[in-house]
Order: C-alpha cells, then structure tokens, then sequence
C-alpha cells in the first residue's frame, strides 16, 4: 500500500545496534525510519495533518529527552508509537482551539485536495475512512489506528495504551462493527 | 493480530493504510532539532565546580531539623515524608539568587497545626530549609495577630525586630507568602506601631519570582527507588532542564515539560526520576530554565536546587 516512491531518505550508515546510540544518533536514526509512518498513525486519530506533524515531534523530542533512560533502546518505535497516540488524544481535548487554528492558517488534511475524476474517488474514500474514524469513542479509534495500520498484536496495543488485553479485544471487536457498518460500500463480503 | 485474521481485518488493514497513503508530511527534523534544549555546559560546570559540594555537604544536619515530626522508620522510606494528621504543607517564598539578582523561590516547609494563612509568616522568621535561599524577616518580625482577609487586603502587623525600611524584596516576601497561604491574590497592609507602614499589592510574577522553583524533593528528603519531581517555572519552549549531580560530577540529565511557557505567570511542571540504580548517598537536583539561545542571549538560566538522600 506504500506506493509511494518517495522513500524516506536512507538511515546514515552508522552502527546499527541502537543500545550502542547516543541521544542525537538515535534521534536521527529512528527520524530517518518511522517519521512518515508516525505522522500518518496521528492522522489516523487526530485527522489534521499538521497538528499529526506537531505531535509526531513532540514524540521525536520525548524520546530524545528520555534515550538515555530508556531501559530498552530496541523497544524506541514502541515507545514513539504509545507517544503519539497519548498525544493525540490530549489534542483531541483541545479540538476548539485547533479547528480555528485550521482556519486561520488554511492549513488542511489531505481530503480537501483536488484532483481528477480517479484521484477525486481515492480522495472520498480516504476522506470516509478517516470521517468513519472519527465518529469512533477515542479508545476503539486509537486501537483500530494501532491494530490496521500499525500491525500491533493485542499485548502490544495493551501494553501501548495502558489498559487490560481484555479492553483491547472489546475495543477492537466494537470498533471494527461500527466501521463494517459505515464503510460497507467499500467493504466487499467475500464469506 | 499481527496478521489480520480474517477477510474483514484486512479490508479494513487495507482501507486504514490507503487513507494516509496520501499523506506526505514535511522534513521537520532541522524542528526537532531546533527544539532539544540547550545541554549549557560551560555554566553548568561553574555550577558544579564548588556549590554543589558545599550544599551537599549541610544537608544531613538540615533534613533532621526540618523533619521533626517524620518518624524514621529504618529501610521503610517513603518517597515524601509522611506527615503526622496535624502537619500541613505550608508555602512560603524566600531569597535566592539568579541571574537577574535577587529574586522570591516558593518553598514548601510542614508546620504543625497550620489554621490560618498567615502560617507561613512564622516560616519567614524561622527561614528557609534549603542553604541557597535566605529571608529578610529576621525571628520576631511579625506580631501573633491573626487576621483574615478582608476586600482583598489582609493586614500583617510588624515589631520592632522586623527592619527598619523594609526593602521591596521583604515586602513581596510577605505579599508573595501571605497571598499562596490564603489561596488568593492579597493586598498586604503593613502596620507598625498603631499606623498603616504601607499597603502593598503583589509585584508582577515575572519580575519578581525565579523562573523555576522546586516543590519537591524537599531540601535533604530521603528518597528510593524513584524521585518525584515538581514545581513551577517559566521557560522557553516549556523546558525545564535537569541535573543529577554528586560529588561535583553529572551523573544523569534530562528534562521536564511544563503545562506552559510565555504569559505573565510560572506553570507547572512534574516528573520523576529513576534513581534505583544510585549508590547511597548524597545527591543535588537542579532543575534550570532553558532561554532558546543557547545562552548566548539574555541574562542566563534560572535555578533551582535541592540536595536528596539515597540510603
């Protein structure tokens, strides 16, 4: 689904075993591999894409401030994961402040581009998914971004958000009717 | 999961990817960058150089005086002393240094039977538990009369032990300390021998408080296992950086966020540190304003300290 072929630019060749990283390695490094990825999970929760790049940074900026104490440096993208969906969700409180924010500076989500007919039909169905999102309670919308989009096994999702693994499958199985149910037209039933 | 297991998880897998297949953020790492504090070595190493040896070296006799009522129980030390019913928390703003001269630091003493407001009065007299802050209050400055606010405006009543010409500085002391211990903003009405001295408002934050203070650890607190970090501060980005420091040598840094920077007034900033790993002893936090310029503008970063125990 990465058809991107802007590729992230490539990691600069320096020992690949991150326990042996400084703080500013490290930031570089883990930047270079997960950054687009991390801002994407935040678009997942929060949708605009600008306050995704602000808190991808915040993590980025967390997790240097933290390197050195993190007890486990092959665990980085887990912690800047759980980051990223934390902050979302404390921005999310501040929804008012950041929809005018949105509208004094113009700034928008990817569903507001334009295009032809063929990107116009991607563009709606993008803009569904994430509308589909949205209407989710928090929870069921962070463990849907964390499980579909992320990968995460459900000890993972738990551990990231902090609750039971029993919350996270009632989680997971809520959240995934109710998004069956919105985007049934892209959904096909193949059981 | 880490599969999706079933024909509907990867139609939904796949619709999640495809809508931010689109979304191509910008290179913000020269941001992120931009962002990471100022690690300012070269004042942290004058810092290091004699002070902190000095305050670690009063601590022991401090953290027994300030700790009267503090049962020792061996091996069982709580993060925060536990105080007894009757102790509370009383505020009270004293003198310290910082680069724009003298300025007021809050700090936190526990005082038994603390029934009015005007407690932390006693806590000018008695001074300060940390070496670095000083009051201008000498013991018996203030008379034992109680009153409340009354219209904003509360009135403290000064003997003959209480100087002369009390200087701006003493005043806000009282002003600053007075106003935390009724929860409100207060006039003070200064009274000496049967006449108002003078009725004095709060002076603005920003040009009368340091930019960072300590609440905890308190001064020569014992602590294991984790240190608990709190207190209020004005700096820029909301960096609040920190030291941990024995024998004049760092031993771990890094640093807090506050709720806030910018406005006219310090936020809150909390955290906690692992010192699990620490060999008994003495040890000095410092926490520090960060001014964005790496110092090289300004008048320089505010601090604040507090020596701890490990056991």
């Amino acid at each position: 689904m990465h058809s991107h072929a802007t590729a992230a630019p490539a990691p600069i060749a320096v020992n690949d075993e991150p326990a042996t990283w400084d703080a500013d390695t490290a930031l570089e490094q883990l930047y270079a591999l997960h950054w687009r990825s991390l801002v994407r999970l935040a678009v997942l929760v929060v949708r605009d894409q600008a306050q995704a790049e602000e808190i991808a940074q915040d993590a980025f900026i967390a997790l240097h401030a933290r390197w050195r104490r993190l007890r486990d440096p092959d665990k980085a993208l887990a912690y800047l994961r759980q980051t990223v969906v934390n902050r979302s969700r404390s921005a999310l409180r501040h929804r008012a402040v950041v929809h005018r924010h949105v509208q004094a500076t113009g700034s928008a989500g990817p569903v507001d581009l334009p295009g032809s007919d063929e990107t116009a039909v991607a563009s709606e169905r993008r803009a569904r998914v994430l509308t589909a999102l949205q209407a989710l309670p928090d929870r069921q919308r962070e463990v849907m971004a964390l499980r579909y989009y992320a990968g995460l096994s459900e000890a993972e999702i738990a551990d990231a958000l902090g609750i039971s693994r029993g919350a996270v499958k009632s989680h997971a199985s809520r959240g995934a009717a109710a998004l069956r149910a919105t985007l049934t037209d892209y959904l096909e039933d193949r059981s | 999961m880490n599969r999706p297991e079933t024909e509907l998880d990867q139609q939904l897998a796949d619709l999640l990817r495809d809508a931010v297949a689109d979304v191509e953020p910008a290179d913000r790492l020269a941001d992120v960058r931009a962002r990471i504090p100022e690690r300012s070595t070269r004042r942290w190493a004058a810092i290091t150089g004699g002070s902190a040896l000095a305050v670690a070296a009063t601590v022991t006799a401090i953290a027994l005086a300030s700790q009267p009522s503090a049962p020792d129980t061996d091996g069982n030390i709580a993060n925060e002393p536990e105080p007894t019913p009757d102790m509370s928390a009383v505020p009270a703003y004293f003198v310290g240094q910082t680069p724009t001269g003298e300025r007021l630091y809050r700090e936190f003493q526990q005082v038994p039977d603390a029934v009015t407001g005007l407690a932390g009065l006693g806590l000018l007299e008695s001074g300060p538990a940390d070496p670095d802050y000083s009051s201008l209050w000498p013991d018996g400055s203030f008379e034992d009369q109680l009153s409340d606010p009354e219209a904003g405006v509360v009135h403290v009543y000064l003997t003959d032990e209480a100087p002369a010409e009390p200087s701006d500085l003493a005043l806000q002391q009282v002003v600053y300390t007075v106003g935390a211990g009724f929860q409100e903003p207060l006039d003070v009405a200064f009274h000496r021998g049967g006449s108002v001295l003078a009725t004095v408002e709060r002076a603005p934050q920003l040009d009368t408080l340091s930019l960072v203070s300590l609440s905890d650890p308190s001064e020569g607190q014992q602590v294991s296992g984790t240190l608990d970090v709190n207190g209020v501060a004005n700096s820029y980005e909301a960096n609040v950086l920190w030291r941990l420091v024995a024998g004049g040598e760092e031993i771990d840094g890094g640093y807090f966020t506050a709720e806030g920077y910018m406005g006219e007034k310090l936020f809150p900033f909390a955290g906690d540190i692992d010192v699990s790993s620490l060999a008994p002893g003495t040890y000095t936090l410092i926490v520090e304003t960060s001014d964005g310029s790496g110092g090289t503008e300004g008048p320089g970063a505010y601090s604040d300290s507090r020596s701890f125990v490990i056991e």
